[in-house]
């Protein structure tokens, strides 16, 4: 189905890998570089990683924005830049539909929300049952009860009543807009970060605070990764750091993006967000999509 | 196999159920709606023997039968009779370029408003020098409307073109021939 | 190419220079949202697009087709046998000769296979209701002269000039019936093999649709192939072209492939079993 990412697991792989002339010597530079700029204390001369993308398949509505993104590395606080990593246009460079962003931070906030807000009705209230004063004769308003609306201590007319909920649901397309405008404002404000893998060296939580202090992250970081199984020593790491948080790529959603001010994405999870996210974008059985939504639909 | 296991299960949840049913028996449990509705499982020997085959020569009658994930694209022909045309230009010698759909459609529409009476087309999807497409199809339409004016308006933000009236038709093709 | 550059590449490009898009500084757009309040007096209180008095502040509408007190044009006239069994027609979803064509051309349906009406729904551009008794497709004759493509194609209902459309280019064209409970399978076959429930057999047409269906002249299904054959050649002689002959083309097999009256799926019998999991067909065993 999707042969592009196919090729570019194909390429991560330096085993089956075949990159042009150009590349290569591309490649030998930057490694050069990279492994200079480490200095001593990596003496491991990786090749560095040039993630091409066979654009093919889903071909870029539009024409000329190509987005590259560094590879980081997070086994050491000193930054290095381990390769490039080609990013799709639709996904990445799309337009930054900043209203649509609002509607999905609104639905995800109220489709959750029951609102407990309560409050009696004249029928609930104590008491009431009796007439306070006969109807006529006595020179003053008729009532028939004391609980009416119209007292002091009477029920509420149209008040809130518990439980309400709020739930509704966006139409699909726009909760799919909503990822990709979100992640494109956050790659163009700087805000998106894509390193190798999880793998930190330490479980302990001073090397992310470092790390993150030496990037210029955050304060708050968002890290995503393709499976929800995520390192040891990450999940230590983060464990009592409520600003830093980790999140699998199936779980990433607009809200969680922007209540972080960096979003990390790992290698593997750019590239299933990029295949999910263009299926989307191209599925053939769209219109089953635009429906209303139904309780019972998978 | 799996099926036989599956019949198992279900004359257990059967049995588990008549015992359920026996103590309120005019009662209709929700939950087990779906079994109700569905055909009492019959004693295993009523059913016919099966056989399970991997590889069925006859799986490519499946196969068709699945429809497939994503929008296919286009193969190259030598013509289309349809009137549809892949698209050819790239946008560098017209200085603006107009995205195909994702089912490799031309983007131009027709909005009906007002039961019909306001009618306006809309090109969409447009890239690059819009204003200068925007002179274009005012060409285009005031020639199809014999030199008449044309009222055009032109959203350079989400690169929409809406012209006063259905030509639909004509904008489509003026876009096809100039290989959109 | 920077000419080319499009909106959303500049916006983004601005977006660079602004504060961080965060949670707190998003709003909607300016009047986009409709205040659901109505308010009273010098709040923008009027008329509130009631009008003054009568049915429109009340809402006491008069049901529809009442007249004041006059004889209602509706109950005038003592019988209208115009809608009689409305409930019961059967209704054929038009589709035309350019959509197929359409099709074909931007690679929706394989031409090289028989189109039936999984493949017309898989091409999720068309879709069917049988539940709003809509019994399958009809193909109608808008795009007639430009219909090159040569095909084998099932459908519920077609007019002669559609029939020798098809016909000649060589292609084959047959009308069929099938059951609501078939049309809903044909409809999305995969969701339906997902159930994990024995192909069922599809039902004979109801008594009104089989003088349709056993005609030859409608390429019915049902009817006798001979006399199809026949009609074949009395058709191309009314429109006057010269009719391909199928036995000589390479592709007779799939130009002849059919399914049986009885038969759901092309190649599939009744009663098997189809696994999607573990690619699997159960069948009967054969004693």
């Amino acid at each position: 189905m999707l042969n592009f990412l196919n090729k570019t697991r194909q390429v991560l792989y330096p085993g089956v890998r075949n990159l042009s002339n150009t590349l290569a010597a591309r490649q030998s530079n930057v490694s050069s570089e990279t492994t200079a700029a480490a200095g001593d204390k990596i003496a491991v001369p990786k090749p560095a990683l040039i993630l091409p993308q066979n654009y093919k398949d889903y071909a870029p509505v539009n024409k000329n924005s190509a987005r590259q993104a560094w590879i980081e590395n997070v086994d050491a606080v000193k930054e290095r830049k381990l390769g490039l990593i080609e990013l799709h246009p639709d996904v990445f460079a799309a337009q930054p539909r900043v209203d649509i962003i609002q509607e999905n931070i609104e639905w995800q906030r109220k489709y959750r929300y029951v609102s407990l807000a309560h409050t009696k009705t004249r029928a609930e209230v104590h008491g009431g049952g009796r007439k306070p004063w006969p109807q006529k004769g006595q020179g003053r308003a008729r009532h028939g009860s004391i609980r009416s609306p119209l007292f002091k201590g009477g029920g509420i007319s149209h008040g809130p009543r518990s439980p309400t909920t709020h739930f509704y649901m966006l139409p699909f397309y726009k909760r799919v807009l909503g990822l990709t405008s979100t992640l494109s404002v956050k790659l163009a404000q700087d805000d998106l970060h894509v390193i190798e893998n999880a793998e930190i060296p330490t479980r302990d939580a001073q090397f992310l605070k470092d790390l993150i202090k030496e990037r210029n992250w955050g304060p708050s970081v968002l890290i995503i990764d393709k499976q929800d199984e995520f390192p040891e020593n990450i999940c230590y790491a983060t464990d009592y750091l409520g600003y830093v948080n980790l999140m699998p790529a199936y779980g990433l959603n607009v809200y969680s993006m922007l209540k972080h001010d960096t979003l990390v994405l790992t290698v593997d999870a750019v590239k299933h967000l990029e295949q999910r996210l263009l299926y989307q974008l191209h599925r053939n059985d769209a219109t089953s999509k635009g429906g209303k939504f139904k309780l019972d639909q998978v | 196999m799996a099926a036989s296991i599956k019949l198992m299960t279900q004359t257990l949840l059967q049995r588990s159920l008549t015992a359920l049913s026996q103590r309120s028996l005019h009662t209709q449990p929700a939950i087990f709606s779906s079994f109700r509705s569905s055909r009492q499982v019959q004693p295993l020997e009523q059913y016919p023997e099966v056989e399970v085959v991997h590889n069925p020569p006859e799986w490519k009658y499946v196969e068709r039968l699945l429809p497939p994930q994503t929008v296919p694209q286009p193969v190259a022909k030598a013509d289309y009779p349809s009137g549809w045309k892949p698209q050819t230009a790239d946008g560098n010698s017209d200085g603006y370029f107009v995205a195909r759909t994702k089912n490799h459609m031309v983007p131009v529409y027709l909005h009906t408003r007002h039961r019909g009476q306001r009618r306006i087309t809309i090109v969409r999807r447009i890239q690059g020098d819009i204003w200068r497409l925007e002179r274009e199809v005012r060409d285009v339409v005031e020639r199809a409307r014999n030199g008449k004016l044309c009222a055009t308006r032109v959203n350079e933000l989400s690169g929409q073109i809406h012209v006063h009236g259905d030509y639909v038709d004509v904008l489509r093709e003026h876009l096809k021939s100039k290989g959109f | 190419m920077a000419h080319l550059r499009e909106s959303s590449d500049k916006a983004l490009k601005l977006l660079r220079t602004l504060p961080r898009v965060q949670i707190g500084n998003l709003r909607p757009n300016p009047n986009s949202k409709q205040n659901d309040k109505r308010g009273r007096a010098q709040h923008g209180g009027d008329k509130h697009g009631a009008g003054n008095k009568g049915s429109g502040q009340r809402q006491n509408f008069m049901r529809l087709g009442y007249e004041t007190g006059n004889q209602a044009f509706y109950m005038r006239f003592p019988y209208e046998p115009y809608y009689k069994g409305h409930h019961m027609k059967r209704e054929y979803p038009p589709i035309s000769l350019l959509q197929l064509q359409v099709l074909v051309d931007t690679n929706r349906i394989d031409v090289s296979q028989p189109v039936d009406i999984a493949t017309l729904c898989n091409s999720g551009l068309l879709s069917l209701k049988p539940a709003e008794l809509q019994y399958g497709f009809q193909l109608t004759d808008e795009g007639l002269d430009n219909f090159k493509a040569k095909i084998n194609i099932e459908v519920q209902h077609a007019s002669e000039a559609v029939i020798a459309a098809v016909e000649r280019n060589g292609g084959v064209i047959r009308t069929a019936y099938y059951d609501p409970r078939s049309l809903q399978i044909l409809a999305n076959p995969k969701k339906w093999f997902e159930k994990g429930v024995p192909i069922p057999q599809r039902m004979l047409p109801p008594q009104d649709a089989v003088e349709y269906y056993t005609d030859a002249k409608n390429r019915g299904y049902l009817a006798n192939p001979e006399e199809i054959s026949k009609e074949r050649l009395v058709l191309a002689q009314k429109y006057g072209y010269e009719l391909p002959r199928i036995e000589d083309d390479a592709d007779y097999e799939m130009l002849t492939a059919a399914k049986d009256a009885r038969q759901l799926f092309l190649g599939l019998e009744p009663g098997w079993l189809v696994n999607l999991v573990d690619k699997t067909i159960v069948k009967l065993k054969k004693t």
